[in-house]
């Protein structure tokens, strides 16, 4: 359960997120809106680099924003970026192990644990290849083998899917969708794709221009004017 | 308490040049994002140019004219040619690259110049004024006057003409103001313009207030630079203050003999005090995806203990090898080699590791050496105990002058060990290198220096070089195996970026301070090898040029592969004894050197290593292709 109270963040004089509450119970959580809505921001507070202005976030009863911020791993906050960050000179075995290092392994073998992940990911095969020789699907899995280590508490994904051809983000979604029930837990997912979103994420927060404009299950909300005007409305006047 | 008033007074003239000089850097800086190390290198070329036209009979003016318009043309060139090919890199790489240009300068004047103390006089030397009972020269109410005028008339000139909008605006975003039509190469060029005058003019009146001298004019962008870091490289009014402060403090130390020796540490002390008062907000990320990091290696790793095997075999060969075939002049060349090689391991472990740069090793060599020196001769213990010693010394030195920039920035990182190296120097000179004296210092004053022997166990110079390279290959199955380990995952990932390494978990401080700390103790370890070679260490002997040479030669050598290192060892102490043989001035290779630098960072990120471990694979991968062919036909 992830609860995010009143939550606030100021860039000099503009509001990056204005009041922002939601308790997140979902499996699969989507969060979506126009571009400068907040999304990356409210991850980015969540990971520690956005310091919040007012407001609390709280995970399972924890208070995560007074956990410091190298420490978030470990305590089972997991993300990854909009552009991907795998580590080029590493084996992907190797990328996974450095993720391993820093979060408890709860007693369990860590060859297991990377072993699993991989499996998990479908890299197995590619255990030994490094990070420069894998294309774009590839690398996306990688940083999920290193999201689901080890009984994580939150997985958060931002824009995972960008610039993957059609087959590519039919396979990753996939995976994303199969990672509550492999590892136990939440994943937020932020994303453009209203298709993406609606096939795999039960609730879904909606932000613009930093607030709040709807948040419920999926369906309800992509269905509210509100959002309409907002969001697919814009998204109506690009494709025009 | 002596009559300070002459002191300050004197110090108030010289902050306003390091204060002219801080401005060009931080002008530059913001502007076009190089922070310009070659300015001092600029100003001792357009001192030297003053000098030989007033000493060739030429009119003064002449001479001071020729000097600016020198040291211009050639900030200019610079930035014109060199500076874009490097645009899109990292800021450290930026900046380190002005040290390749500082060199290729450096190399020049003393060519032509040489490093003789002389004196260039001004017609203000002769006018004066009284001022609180004590006379003050023209020249240095000039100096001051320009100091404080040029600061007001660039910040006016930032905040009120189109080209200052236009300077501001690529100092927020350079990609952005190019889109919104900012004419970027132009006022890139004008702000290289304004760093080069300023260069030049604050070269005339160091050589002149100071002393006239290519070295000393050359490292005079060490205050500058402390200044500009007080300023956070941005502020220009906290430079006017860094750099009063900074000369102030220098010279009111001169009449107080406990500590007038060790004056020249005084940017090094300040700069490191305002670090520590920066990074009090805690750890400052670098921003992720604006720059790609350093180079890094995109080869396949190969198998640990495969590696292992071909460096031990290797090791064996040299060790046996060589003190068969050498002579000598030569087995005691190449015994230095082996262990600088071991130096510019250190340098290589930060940069192709973590992308950071150390300009301070060569003076971490010396403190190991220096505590070798001292363990050895004041208790007489086993060499190998001093040596670890000497490792573990300079292993705490370095991290504990090194932590409050380890917090911030990878270019304060570069900027502050290049103050080590500075500060170093000061200290070395004033203390000397242990040989046998009482005291804390162990330094005998009259009588004959006493030497360290080699170690029992390796007490033929041919037994001694096969020791050198145990513990060297040694240095380097530690670096591998640390490379493979926890820390060197944490390493990739941090270099990777530092964001996604926090959110991964990585304290990302406590491993830098790991890789710091290990260079440290490589490059100790070498110094304590170093005086048992010779006997006994030089104070005299430790610039911070030594640091900087030994990271340009590791960049040069390819720091990326264990063979870099070694190269850099050949380059750095073979190659000076082959030229000596040819009768070739050696200033020639440090120009050799700095264009090599340059070239490195701009094409060949990988280094002659690189470039040899290409070649080779792809001549095994043609041979391999070939083989089938040959048998085919064969058939």
């Amino acid at each position: 359960m992830i609860e995010i109270r009143n939550l606030t963040v100021e860039f000099g004089g503009v509001r990056g997120l204005n009041d922002v509450t939601a308790d997140m119970g979902a499996k699969i959580t989507g969060l979506v809106g126009p571009n400068g809505a907040g999304k990356t921001t409210l991850l980015n507070v969540m990971s520690g680099f956005v310091k919040r202005s007012a407001g609390s976030v709280t995970i399972d009863g924890t208070d995560l924003l007074r956990i410091a911020i190298n420490r978030r791993a470990a305590f089972g906050v997991r993300r990854t970026f909009q552009t991907e960050q795998v580590v080029e000179n590493l084996t992907v075995w190797d990328n996974v192990a450095a993720a391993l290092d820093n979060v408890p392994t709860g007693g369990r073998g860590r060859r297991d644990l990377i072993g699993e992940a991989l499996d998990y990911a479908g890299m197995t095969r590619h255990a030994e290849r490094v990070g420069a020789a894998l294309n774009a699907s590839e690398r996306r899995l990688v940083e999920i083998a290193r999201c689901v280590l080890a009984r994580p508490k939150l997985v958060m994904m931002d824009e995972p899917g960008a610039g993957l051809s059609e087959s590519e983000a039919e396979h990753l979604r996939k995976v994303i969708v199969g990672i509550p029930d492999f590892c136990g837990a939440q994943v937020l997912l932020v994303d453009h794709d209203v298709d993406l979103i609606s096939t795999t994420c039960q609730e879904t927060l909606v932000l613009d221009f930093g607030s709040k404009i709807a948040f419920g299950p999926t369906a309800q909300v992509l269905k509210d004017p509100k959002v309409r005007a907002a969001y697919l409305g814009t998204l109506v006047e690009e494709a025009a | 308490m002596p009559d300070l008033s002459p002191f300050v007074i004197a110090g108030l003239s010289t902050g306003a040049v390091y204060v002219l000089a801080g401005v060009g850097l931080v002008v530059l800086y913001r502007a076009s994002g190089v922070l310009n190390l070659a300015q001092g290198a600029l100003g001792a070329l357009s001192a030297m140019i003053a000098w030989q036209i007033v000493d060739s009979g030429g009119p003064q003016w002449v001479g001071w004219v020729a000097a600016v318009a020198a040291s211009t043309a050639l900030a200019l060139f610079y930035g014109r040619l060199i500076a874009p090919r490097l645009a899109t890199s990292d800021p450290i790489v930026r900046a380190v690259a002005t040290l390749g240009f500082a060199l290729i300068i450096l190399g020049f004047c003393d060519f032509i110049w040489g490093e003789w103390p002389r004196s260039l006089r001004l017609p203000s030397d002769n006018l004066g004024f009284e001022l609180f009972g004590v006379r003050v020269t023209a020249t240095r109410a000039i100096a001051f006057a320009l100091g404080l005028a040029v600061t007001v008339g660039m910040i006016l000139f930032l905040n009120l003409t189109r080209l200052g909008l236009s300077m501001r605006a690529l100092a927020n975003d350079r990609e952005i103001s190019g889109l919104v039509g900012v004419p970027v190469l132009r006022v890139d060029a004008w702000a290289w313009v304004i760093s080069g005058v300023l260069s030049g003019v604050s070269g005339i009146f160091l050589a002149n207030m100071v002393r006239l001298q290519i070295i000393p004019l050359t490292y005079m962008v060490i205050p500058a630079v402390a200044a500009a870091i007080l300023g956070r490289l941005t502020s220009l009014t906290a430079v006017v203050i860094g750099g009063l402060v900074i000369g102030v403090l220098e010279a009111v130390a001169s009449p107080f003999p406990e500590v007038s020796a060790y004056r020249s540490a005084t940017p090094f002390v300040v700069a490191g005090l305002a670090l520590l008062w920066f990074q009090r907000g805690g750890l400052m990320l670098s921003r992720m995806d604006q720059f790609r990091s350093v180079a890094t290696s995109h080869q396949p790793p190969s198998s640990l203990w495969q590696e292992l095997r071909v460096g031990i075999v290797l090791a064996v060969i040299v060790a046996i090898a060589v003190p068969y075939f050498a002579s000598a002049y030569w087995l005691k060349t190449f015994t230095g080699v082996i262990i600088v090689s071991l130096c510019s391991l250190s340098v290589a472990v930060l940069y192709a590791q973590l992308g950071m740069v150390s300009l301070c090793q060569y003076a971490l060599l010396g403190v190991g050496g220096w505590v070798t020196l001292r363990l050895y001769h004041g208790f007489h213990i086993p060499f190998e105990i001093d040596l670890l010693a000497g490792g573990i010394a300079a292993s705490v030195f370095g991290v504990l002058f090194g932590l409050p920039a380890l917090r911030m920035r990878g270019l304060y990182f570069a900027l502050i060990t290049l103050m080590i190296a500075g500060a170093f120097q000061v200290f070395i000179s004033a203390i000397g290198f242990p040989d046998g004296g009482p005291g804390f210092t162990g330094k005998i004053y009259s009588g004959a220096r006493q030497y360290m022997p080699h170690p029992p166990i390796a007490q033929s110079d041919a037994a001694y070089f096969s020791y050198v390279v145990a513990v060297v290959a040694i240095g380097f199955v530690i670096v591998m195996l640390t490379q493979r380990s926890r820390a060197g995952r944490a390493w990739a990932l941090i270099r990777r970026s530092e964001p996604v390494a926090v959110a991964m978990g990585v304290n990302i401080v406590a491993y830098k301070v790991v890789a710091f700390a290990l260079a440290g103790f490589l490059a100790g370890v070498a110094g304590g090898l170093m005086s048992a070679n010779i006997g006994q260490l030089d104070g005299r002997a430790f610039p911070p040029s030594d640091s900087i040479m030994m990271f340009a030669l590791t960049v040069i050598g390819g720091a990326f592969h264990w063979s870099g290192p070694v190269f850099a060892g050949l380059l750095l102490r073979a190659v000076p004894g082959l030229l000596t043989d040819w009768h070739v001035d050696g200033n020639l290779a440090l120009m050799v050197f700095g264009a090599g630098l340059l070239h490195a960072l701009i094409t060949a990120p990988q280094g002659v290593s690189g470039q040899v471990v290409n070649l080779s694979r792809l001549i095994a991968a043609k041979l391999s292709a070939a083989m089938p062919r040959m048998m085919e036909r064969k058939l």
